[in-house]
């Protein structure tokens, strides 16, 4: 078993960066995973917005819109600079600033033109839209009950008790958001540590191995070309199981139990063939690039792609038509998919979408072993003649 | 022989395949692959579209009617896109995400949604205004029933009650920051070039630098032909880079391309002088200094929006001394500077901070590599 003690001679140099990238992800997944909204089944939670709202008028009428802008938001309290507000609205700290300008009140009370409050927000967006609603909401029902002859007191009152008339929400179970579980979060960025973690890892191996001066040396000696080949084959997959293995002991640190539930298993299966297609990509690097820096460039390209256009980063829904038609051609989305579907999967329902899912991953890796293979072949053959 | 050493020190960081892979290539292929992923984010997760709604209407009621119609209108204020259809086909068109939300027209008003999100926050205040309106005018019939049309004039009159203004007149998609990141993170990756340069002036280090320490030419003079040597490259590099991104990609990124030139070339010369200093520094092996340099570029990008959007704004709100002294967060928050504010104040503030930091890393390069002496070699 020299070729394969060898094998992981030359992986344990890499630990390092293996373990690097594990825990990097796992972090990330983590923090991602703790972020994520936690939903009360089927109670409709209207969106938490940030506002800031400068009152320069400050009377009766102010105040109460003020109060009914603010209520079910948080008011930030920033100061009221030009640059310091470009930047809340910016960064999405807030999602708009509502001044209130001097006047406003005895504009109401008179019943001439309003001393319009001034809205601040990113121009074109859903909340921008909110807000405006909510602010001409109240000033038109007010003025409404003083066209409708309450006093302007009274009008205030009015408005503000039939600001509190709402329609009933309803939301079916099982809904709650666009979330996913937290199992989820630790499978979903998978497709970039697999990629990256095979490529510095077994990568390297697959380079000294096709180093010409090694093969010549290997061939010439008594150890068999069958032989030699079994004992890496079988270090890639030892490895490969390894770091499954692996992976899973760190999703459990995170997640606890809930990876051996039935969707636990089915995240595992597809991790599986996703290790498939890692390893395959890698065989085939082995056989066409020669040089460790190289095989980095290539795998930092390709797999950084693959995860941008393949919904690993970005969510799928939020990529562009154009995008995710290309995205069918790289394993990658079937992965995503995969991992989508077992997550909206609810026990008992078909798992037909999930096979072909990956069956296609299997075939990604299929493939690009076939073509590593073809390439080996016919360098044999060029070198021969 | 200023000139022969320019150009020698030009060629030879051409040839050096890892430079060009990560100046060259890494960084269009990242803006590339970011482009496609995060073009349509925007328009998908914050604009306003005319919101898609079933409603199942089993109970005629004029006033709501009107309500449906003014807020359906098609043109720049249409709220809803309403589909009048039974109770069993809404609920498919829910299922199907074909619709945010079913509106029951009963004895009185309900809503049926499938998730949260801000769409359906707004369904529901249009909704909820629907009611209000509806309790205005009974509330004025029962008591002052003879002004119930005023009521009625001054709810349908669909006035603006606001003014609205826009804080810039730049590009506020923050998606955009992953960009300037790039911009940053291509800038502060001139580093390899300088270190590379750095390391070939030392006799301890590397062969050439062993022949070059023999020859009569002062260590600044290297230092300063091989910093002009990277430069040229690099800025070359990241002028393509800006002229691919707005020219091809179309990024927003201002019209102040004079101010956005000077940004990158001091951006530049700050990468190349802090690759000069890594690789000045004594004894560490050639593979650790690549190593501190990539460790040290990637945090400083990740605290510049290069990962997530929001690090910047994180440390700024918390420890913004840290973002004053972070290259990457100082060119990122002048792109920034340039593309939303009408001043240029923040824009020079960060353009001297870049400065200084790089007039230092030069002298400090400068007094480790000057007059070293050498026992054995």
């Amino acid at each position: 078993m020299q070729v394969y003690k060898i094998f992981f001679r030359i992986l344990s140099k890499q630990k390092g960066q293996i373990i690097m990238y594990l825990c990097i992800f796992l972090g990330v997944a983590s923090i991602i995973s703790s972020q994520a909204d936690d939903p009360v089944e089927g109670v409709f939670e209207g969106t938490d917005y940030v506002i800031a709202i400068f009152d320069e008028d400050r009377s009766e009428y102010s105040k109460s819109l003020a109060t009914y802008l603010s209520t079910g938001y948080e008011v930030a309290d920033i100061q009221d600079d030009k640059e310091t507000i470009q930047d809340e609205l910016y960064n999405r700290n807030i999602s708009c600033v509502i001044r209130i300008p001097g006047g406003f009140g005895d504009s109401m009370v008179k019943g001439a033109d309003i001393k319009k409050p001034e809205l601040t927000t990113i121009p074109g967006t859903i909340y921008g839209e909110t807000f405006k609603g909510m602010v001409n909401k109240y000033v038109s029902l007010t003025r409404s009950y003083v066209a409708g002859g309450f006093s302007a007191q009274e009008a205030l009152k009015k408005a503000e008790e039939t600001c509190g008339e709402t329609v009933p929400v309803s939301m079916p179970k099982k809904s709650g958001g666009s979330t996913h579980s937290r199992l989820y979060y630790y499978f979903a960025y998978l497709p970039y540590i697999f990629l990256s973690i095979c490529v510095v890892g077994i990568g390297p191996i697959m380079v000294v191995f096709h180093k010409k001066d090694v093969k010549e040396r290997n061939a010439c000696s008594a150890y068999s070309l069958t032989r030699t080949n079994f004992q890496l084959f079988a270090g890639v997959v030892t490895a490969g199981v390894g770091i499954c293995l692996l992976y899973c002991l760190m999703v459990m640190t995170g997640t606890g139990t809930a990876i051996f539930s039935f969707q636990g298993f089915l995240h595992c299966l597809n991790m599986v063939c996703f290790m498939v297609v890692s390893l395959g990509f890698v065989f085939f690097l082995g056989q066409v690039v020669k040089k460790d820096h190289i095989l980095s460039m290539i795998s930092n390209v390709v797999s950084l792609g693959m995860c941008f256009l393949c919904g690993i980063f970005v969510p799928l829904e939020l990529l562009g038509e154009g995008v995710i038609r290309a995205a069918h051609f790289l394993p990658a989305y079937w992965y995503i998919t995969s991992a989508d579907f077992i997550d909206r999967y609810i026990d008992g329902g078909a798992l037909g979408e999930l096979w072909m899912g990956l069956g296609i991953e299997l075939l990604f890796g299929a493939a690009l072993i076939s073509v590593g293979l073809a390439y080996s072949k016919v360098k044999m053959e060029n070198s021969a003649a | 022989m200023f000139g022969h050493l320019f150009k020698y020190g030009f060629k030879s960081l051409m040839r050096t395949k890892e430079v060009v892979f990560w100046t060259w290539v890494f960084p269009f292929a990242l803006c590339t692959f970011m482009y496609m992923a995060f073009s349509n984010l925007f328009e998908t997760t914050e604009q306003f579209h005319a919101i898609p709604v079933a409603v199942v209407q089993e109970k005629e009621d004029e006033v709501i009617d009107r309500m449906f119609e003014a807020v359906s209108k098609e043109g720049e204020g249409q709220l809803l896109r309403v589909n009048k259809t039974s109770e069993e086909e809404a609920e498919q068109m829910l299922e199907d995400e074909e619709v945010q939300g079913i509106i029951f027209v009963r004895d009185e008003l309900s809503l049926k949604v499938s998730e949260n999100g801000m769409e359906q926050t707004l369904l529901k205040m249009v909704l909820d205004q629907f009611a209000q309106y509806k309790k205005t005018i009974t509330d004025v019939a029962q008591i002052h029933p003879e002004q119930v049309m005023q009521t009625v004039m001054e709810l349908s009159s669909q006035k603006e009650y606001y003014e609205e203004t826009n804080s810039s007149g730049g590009n506020q998609d923050n998606v955009i920051n992953f960009f300037y990141a790039i911009f940053a993170m291509t800038c502060l990756f001139a580093s390899y070039a300088g270190c590379d340069k750095a390391e070939k002036i030392q006799a301890n280090v590397s062969v050439l630098g062993q022949r070059r320490n023999i020859v009569p030419v002062h260590k600044m003079k290297n230092i300063m032909v091989d910093f002009l040597a990277c430069e040229l490259m690099q800025y070359s590099i990241v002028c393509l880079l800006l002229l691919y991104m707005k020219f091809v990609l179309r990024l927003e990124l201002g019209d102040k391309l004079p101010a956005i030139f000077l940004l990158l070339f001091v951006g530049t010369s700050y990468g190349i002088m802090f690759g000069i200093f890594v690789g000045s520094l004594p004894r560490i092996g050639e593979g650790m200094k690549i190593g501190l340099l990539t460790g040290i570029n990637l945090l400083f990008c990740a605290m510049s929006d290069l990962m997530a959007t929001g690090v910047k704004d994180l440390i700024e709100h918390s420890v913004p001394f840290v973002n004053d002294i972070n290259p990457a967060a100082l060119i990122s928050d002048s792109f920034y500077a340039l593309n939303i504010y009408d001043t240029y104040g923040r824009f020079a503030q960060n353009m001297l901070l870049l400065g200084i930091g790089a007039v230092v890393l030069a002298v400090v390069s400068y007094l480790m590599v000057r007059r070293s002496r050498y026992a054995s070699l």
